[in-house]
């Protein structure tokens, strides 16, 4: 079994937006395009995603509309916003900025202090 | 996101409530099916599938809750059941409810009752239109008070410099008032023709004016207030046009004012208004409205709309300095008059009521101690009831309720007490508003006050409610919630009163007692107080003694037929079967009309005194003990030498030791000089409050009456058969002036201590009810410690004990706390009433013997309070107690 990272608290939301910016998904699709797009490496409790979807949705970031899903079952799809786009955005680049520090910070070698 | 923004997404969220639920269920439902379909494909068997998917996804239950939490259900959906549950804990224990309600009722309802007297009286913004733009004037002098008047010119010159959008003069004086039969004493007040087009006030019936009296043509015509028009024509709509005759001048009657109307002086109603004359006429019969150039009128001024109160005082400030260059007459400036201030008038002007200004604030603060206590009291209850709750909610937290939860769930318990307290209390404050009105002094100026609850006193209760509802509650809540776990699910029956969670509620207890009695202390003074001002100068009983004020009125009465009417009315009244005697004053003792000039004696500096013009057999009447020399009498008319009766303590200034009989007295304005016939003794003559003013009477007919009043003596008590009898006398003669203000003697004593009255009285039941809250107070802090102590009373009962060693450990307890209480109270009173006296004139220190009466009084309600406890721990059974948990 591959060892599965337990995902940073605050980061759900924005792999919940960045999942729905690939398409328009239901919750379960939301959770196994995670896991793909991760590579299976990431851990989500799936319950939790749902209370995170409906926050999002009255952020206003998300739309959520009721269709038909592959299987022909009804469901609900979620998908972006103008905003939720902008917010997405704004998250890649602090997460960028962020994580650039933390790898800079740990690359850093006893000579360079 | 905007408060506005989420309430606006709660309407919709709970009216698709169900639906919404229904949806969140299909969604998660839909989660679960397509996992356990992907584990199927993967090769397990359909209900190992199913039972994995659903593992998988984790607290169904939960996490729908997280998704009502982040949609917004939640708020309400909380709210509701928190109600529901607070309801169903409070029903249970009725008992319980009703005292904590009761409790409430009193502390809440004795501030909205004080608060919406103190409302009413001065703070409420007058019912016209745009109140904050009215302003008045006064004009600031070199030396002495400022002058509230300004001369008629200049409102003239004000009225055409524009500064202001308009400007309305008024004037009042009592009027007689005749439709039919005698005529009856008003109060008129002379108003610009555009007052009410200036104030915004319409007519509730007819106009208010009509429009050629608005332009200037001055027109004889009235517009009654609402409360005169219901109570004297009953309401009836076809008064419009009738003809009314005010002091003998024919008026119409061309409106009605609104009922919510008073005018702008607080706490009187003028019973109808007439229009001023314009400048330069005059009507002989009714001096007050007339357009003399030499009149002083109170005006209100309404500020053009963007101007401020400042360049408005600026601009007047300049017009003033013109005006009083211009001015030929120099008396205003010989007067001292320095320049014009302008202030708000949107509260009106408040003459009349601010004597009632101090007893109301005092009251006002005593009521909130009240309500500090009922609050100690209600969170007394609130503690101990979580300690018997203690269990449950160690329950409720054992199976996850979070603390903010269980907090909420108290806090929404006690709202729902303080509210339902606060709703009993404005109910309360109805019945106290209506016997605060009672207590108010009526005089020939009637007061007026609409005290009933409006939105002002709801928002103000409501307000109140709020706080002390958290007030109240937040500590228990905090203490119940804060409990260790463990110990609150053992059993524990060891914990002394005075330990722990006890030592608050003891500390409460008597912080109860100690205020109330401090209450008690204030009420016990004023009390006094009232009764040492009651126990009067006047030597005669004042119940048996009426006096009755009439106007005979200028344009029909010369001051010889005034002369004659005084003395054939004494004759006719004195000869009535049920009259001891009759005899006149101008003023009268104690009434709401005073006199005082000054007096000298040749080569003495004049002073100030009390005045007064009598007829002979006065000082009999009212019980002024005459001490030395002659009363007035028949002799002593206009054409005779003039005459004066002074009392002890003028003669005393005046003359030292030496016999004053035969000396003489001289009035500084007239230089008429009186020779003294007599000395009577001193009195509180026109106020009981303070000391003893110097005092001289003149013979009423050597001058000439002006509105005297009629002092009768009765043999007996027949009140009303006396009223009626003299009546038939003053109807005899002539029923064309007004006889009213009538009452006794007593009355006008209990008149002129209103506000000590009301001190008293309120504060008196303000005492009691804080007693009685302390009582139930000390009472629910026993019962719990001796609940809280069963076992160890078993015990020590098992171990021998007697019961009356049990009665006596308990009552010990009870009044140890009782006379801490009072220790304390003392403590606090002492200084509290010294404040007190040093803003409220004419309270006496609260002596030895009121603060021994009250501390007496306390114990012996403390000790009615221990006695139930303790006779219950001492009837306790051991057998039962030992097993009692």
């Amino acid at each position: 079994v591959a060892e599965l990272a337990q995902i940073l608290p605050g980061t759900l939301d924005l792999l919940i937006l960045k999942a729905v910016s690939l398409g328009p998904l239901h919750g379960y699709g939301v959770l196994l395009r995670i896991q793909q797009i991760s590579q299976g490496a990431l851990l989500v409790e799936q319950g939790a995603l749902y209370p995170a979807l409906f926050r999002l949705v009255r952020q206003g970031l998300l739309k959520a509309n009721w269709g038909t899903s592959d299987n022909n079952r009804r469901a609900k799809f979620y998908e972006l916003t103008a905003a939720g786009r902008k917010r997405l955005r704004q998250e890649e680049d602090g997460w960028n900025r962020l994580a650039a520090a933390i790898a800079a910070a740990l690359a850093a070698r006893p000579e360079q202090v | 996101m905007s408060l506005f923004a989420r309430l606006r997404l709660l309407g919709p969220a709970l009216f698709r409530h169900a639906r919404i639920e229904d949806e969140m269920d299909e969604e998660l439902r839909a989660h679960i099916r397509a996992r356990a379909d992907d584990l199927e494909c993967s090769g397990l068997p359909r209900t190992e599938a199913e039972r994995r998917a659903r593992l998988e996804f984790g607290g169904y239950e939960r996490f729908k809750e997280e998704c009502r939490d982040a949609i917004g259900v939640r708020l309400i959906e909380t709210l509701v059941r928190d109600l529901r549950y607070g309801i169903r804990m409070l029903h249970r224990s009725v008992g319980f409810t009703t005292v904590i309600l009761i409790t409430m009722a009193l502390g809440i309802g004795a501030n909205s009752a004080v608060f919406s007297a103190l409302d009413t009286t001065f703070w409420k913004p007058l019912p016209v239109d745009r109140p904050e733009m009215l302003v008045t004037f006064s004009i600031l002098r070199n030396d002495g008070a400022p002058e509230k008047y300004l001369p008629a010119p200049f409102i003239r010159q004000l009225r055409e410099s524009g500064i202001f959008s308009g400007i309305v003069a008024r004037q009042d004086d009592g009027l007689s008032f005749a439709a039919d039969g005698r005529a009856e004493r008003i109060l008129g007040e002379f108003v610009s023709p555009r007052y009410f087009s200036l104030l915004g006030v319409g007519a509730f019936l007819g106009q208010p004016f009509s429009q050629s009296v608005q332009a200037g043509h001055w027109g004889p015509e009235a517009v009654l207030s609402y409360g005169f028009w219901k109570a004297r024509f009953g309401g009836d709509p076809g008064v419009i046009g009738r003809t009314i005759r005010l002091n003998t001048y024919p008026f119409t009657i061309v409106g009605v004012s609104p009922p919510s109307f008073l005018g702008l002086v607080r706490g009187t109603d003028y019973q109808l208004r007439i229009p001023l004359l314009p400048d330069g006429a005059t009507v002989s019969q009714i001096a007050g409205i007339s357009g003399a150039q030499d009149r002083w009128l109170n005006a209100t001024a309404r500020l053009r709309p963007g101007s401020t109160r400042a360049e408005a005082e600026a601009e007047t400030d300049a017009q003033f300095q013109w005006f009083l260059r211009r001015t030929p007459v120099d008396e205003f400036r010989r007067s001292g008059l320095r320049r014009v201030r302008v202030s708000s008038a949107a509260r009106g002007y408040s003459q009349y009521v601010d004597e009632f200004s101090t007893p109301l604030s005092v009251l006002f603060v005593l009521a909130g101690i009240v309500l500090l206590i009922s609050c100690a009291n209600v969170a007394n209850m609130l503690l101990a009831r979580s300690a018997a709750r203690a269990k449950e909610i160690a329950v409720r937290v054992s199976i996850g309720a979070g603390r903010f939860c269980l907090l909420r769930q108290l806090l929404t318990e006690s709202l729902l007490l303080a509210l339902g307290g606060s709703a009993v209390g404005i109910v309360l404050a109805t019945f106290a508003d209506g016997a605060l009105v009672r207590l108010l002094p009526q005089g020939h100026v009637p007061l007026v006050l609409e005290l009933r609850p409006d939105g002002r006193v709801l928002v103000f209760t409501i307000a109140l409610t709020l706080l002390v509802g958290l007030a109240f509650g937040l500590v228990p809540a905090l203490q119940a919630t804060r409990g260790d776990l463990i110990a609150a699910m053992r059993t524990d029956s060891a914990v002394p009163i005075g330990a722990g969670r006890g030592g608050l509620r003891t500390a409460l207890a008597v912080a109860q007692v100690g205020f109330s009695l401090a209450l008690l202390v204030a009420a016990g003074t004023f009390a006094r107080s009232l009764s040492s001002l009651r126990g009067s100068d006047f030597h005669t009983d004042p119940r048996r003694v009426v006096l009755f004020t009439m106007k005979p009125q200028e344009e029909l009465y010369s001051d010889q037929q005034k002369r004659l009417l005084v003395q054939e009315l004494i004759r006719r009244v004195s000869a009535l079967p049920g009259v001891e005697s009759a005899a006149f004053a101008e003023y009268g003792p104690l009434g709401s009309r005073t006199n005082y000039g000054t007096v000298g004696a040749p080569g003495r500096d004049p002073l100030r005194v009390d005045i007064d013009y009598v007829t002979p057999g006065f000082f009999d009447i009212v019980g002024v003990e005459r001490l030395s020399g002659r009363d007035f009498s028949a002799v002593d008319l206009p054409g005779s030498p003039p005459v004066a009766i002074i009392n002890q303590s003028l003669a005393g200034v005046l003359f030292g030791r030496a016999n004053p009989i035969g000396r003489v007295i001289v009035r500084p304005q007239t230089s008429q000089q009186f020779q003294i016939i007599g000395v009577v003794a001193d009195s509180h003559y026109y106020d009981l409050h303070g000391g003893v003013d110097p005092g001289v009477w003149f013979a009423i007919l050597q001058d000439a009456p002006y509105m005297p009043t009629l002092e009768v003596q009765m043999k007996g008590f027949d009140l009303a058969g006396t009223i009626a009898a003299v009546q038939r006398q003053f109807d005899g003669i002539d029923q064309g002036f007004p006889v009213f203000n009538i009452k006794t003697f007593a009355m006008r004593i209990e008149d002129s201590l209103a506000g000590e009255r009301m001190l008293a009285s309120l504060s008196g039941a303000f005492g009691l009810t804080a007693l009685i809250v302390a009582a139930v107070g000390l009472y629910g802090v026993l019962a719990y410690s001796v609940s809280r102590r069963t076992r160890e009373i078993g015990i020590r009962v098992a171990l021998g004990a007697e019961r009356g060693d049990v009665f006596r450990m308990i009552l010990g307890q009870g009044l140890r706390l009782a006379a801490i209480g009072i220790g304390v109270g003392l403590l606090v009173a002492l200084p509290a009433m010294r404040v007190v006296r040093s803003f409220l004139y004419g309270i006496e220190p609260a002596g030895p013997l009121v603060f021994a009466a009250v501390s007496v009084g306390v114990l012996a309600t403390a000790l009615l309070s221990c006695y139930v406890p303790a006779r219950r721990a001492m009837r306790l059974d051991p057998n039962v107690a030992l097993r009692h948990d």
